[in-house]
């Protein structure tokens, strides 16, 4: 007995559309904290904000930074907006930012 | 962003095999998958005249689009029929059209919600869609597969896969596909989407990220008043509901219920502004519970804490069949706060203002 040769099955991948390299670049490192303005972003979960303090007050004994300036985000798991990544640039030359619970 | 629109094809001899490819390629949620050949996606594409790079939304921090193509494959492996696509497009679009990164969101939470797809309109009768007895269970193949092609989107797609960006600790079984009718035809209550502004003749979906559900037993009350005070001791007491306290909720009215409250005069406004007053605990009490972060302090004791931020927060939608006196109760997370969309006859006008 002879069998036709079946044609193949074409499988369409279900997969996300990847856009390519990202367009977004990392901005230079400070070659030295002393006398930076730090900027803290609480990710807004609840003890965020100590952690963060306690970071800086670490941070803040070895490069006594000008300024401390805080800021929280509306939600954990979104990009902060346009206002707060506004005041960071304004008033901050590095930022440390993390998760609480 | 430039995508590469078109999506790649695979070849494979038999069917059996493509099943287990599937698996093989990371494609499914656990289950095997219809295989997505190229002419089933055609078919789906085909039923909603979709072109198959249209692009449908992107999600900005995932950097991934959502192409009808993409949603058509997704589609067809859940076991979607081609008329039930307009379903699967239309809870899409409630995302996009609400914040696209609410896709990210919902999946990098920790306290694991589901996607819910409420549907209202003609097309729950069309598409045969469960609206009464064993409204979350399996069996109904709309229900079960519209549920699942969200899923799969979001595993697929935007790579929302389970311990990778999907953080979900203890995981939820909605996460499998929550999509249910509202029972309009035995409602004492004008239907969910007109309540909403909606025409009772046009189709929607109204989307919400939702924590497990909780069936309500209050089986012996004789009073609507019974039946209320049940739902709001539920609403107080319910995981981490009053913590949140910004979120919608939805309150599923099982049948003898939604008779029961309609017979004794009781029309959705009154309903929720009786269960909002009734649905809260003190700050103290939930201090101790852990729920909110803190020591008791004076006047913890006597400061309320509301389960939900307003009365008309509180979602009430006939549901469920008669075989027993139950309600289910449903808390809205964040993500996606109950988003009503129409389920589009037409993507003519999509396609143009997309131009």
């Amino acid at each position: 007995m002879t069998t036709a040769t079946q044609p193949k099955i074409q499988l369409v991948d279900p997969t996300g559309a990847d856009p390519g390299p990202s367009p977004m670049m990392l901005s230079d490192r400070p070659l030295d904290l002393r006398g930076k303005r730090l900027g803290l972003l609480d990710n807004s979960k609840a003890n965020s904000d100590l952690i963060l303090r306690a970071i800086s007050n670490i941070l803040n004994d070895e490069f006594e930074f000008a300024e401390v300036f805080y800021i929280k985000k509306h939600s954990a798991s979104l990009p902060p907006k346009p206002e707060v990544m506004a005041e960071l640039h304004r008033h901050a030359d590095v930022v440390v930012t993390g998760i609480g619970d | 962003m430039a995508y590469s629109h078109r999506a790649r094809l695979y070849e494979v001899d038999e069917t059996m095999e493509a099943i287990e490819d599937c698996f093989r390629y990371g494609w499914t949620d656990g289950l095997p998958v219809v295989p997505p050949t190229l002419d089933r996606v055609e078919a789906m594409l085909d039923y909603v005249s979709l072109d198959p790079e249209q692009v449908l939304g992107e999600v900005p921090v995932r950097r991934r689009a959502l192409t009808a193509e993409h949603a058509a494959a997704n589609a067809v492996m859940a076991g979607c029929l081609p008329e039930y696509f307009p379903v699967v497009l239309a809870t899409m679009d409630a995302m996009f059209q609400h914040d696209p990164n609410c896709i990210h969101e919902a999946s990098a939470a920790t306290n694991s919600p589901g996607i819910l797809i409420l549907v209202n309109g003609p097309i729950r009768n069309e598409i045969e869609l469960n609206c009464t007895g064993n409204l979350f269970s399996p069996g109904h193949r709309a229900n079960a597969t519209i549920g699942r092609a969200i899923r799969l989107i979001l595993i697929n797609v935007f790579e929302q896969r389970p311990n990778v960006l999907d953080r979900g600790c203890m995981g939820s079984l909605t996460k499998f596909g929550v999509c249910i009718g509202e029972d309009e035809e035995r409602s004492p209550w004008e239907p969910f989407h007109v309540s909403r502004g909606f025409n009772a003749r046009q189709s929607t979906v109204t989307v919400a990220t939702v924590q497990d559900p909780e069936m309500l037993g209050n089986r012996y009350g004789i009073t609507a008043e019974s039946v209320m005070d049940a739902t709001a001791d539920a609403m107080s007491t319910h995981g981490l509901g009053i913590y949140l306290n910004d979120a919608p909720w939805f309150w599923v009215v099982g049948h003898w219920h939604a008779e029961m409250l309609g017979a004794q005069g009781w029309d959705r406004r009154r309903i929720q502004e009786y269960v909002f007053e009734k649905a809260w605990r003190t700050r103290a009490q939930m201090k101790r519970l852990g729920a909110v972060n803190g020591v008791v302090e004076t006047g913890d004791e006597n400061t309320r804490i509301s389960a939900a931020p307003s009365p008309e927060s509180i979602l009430i939608l006939k549901g469920g069949g008669d075989s027993g006196i139950y309600s289910e109760l449903m808390m809205n997370y964040h993500g996606l706060p109950a988003i009503t969309v129409p389920i589009r006859d037409s993507w003519d006008e999509f396609r143009a203002e997309s131009r």
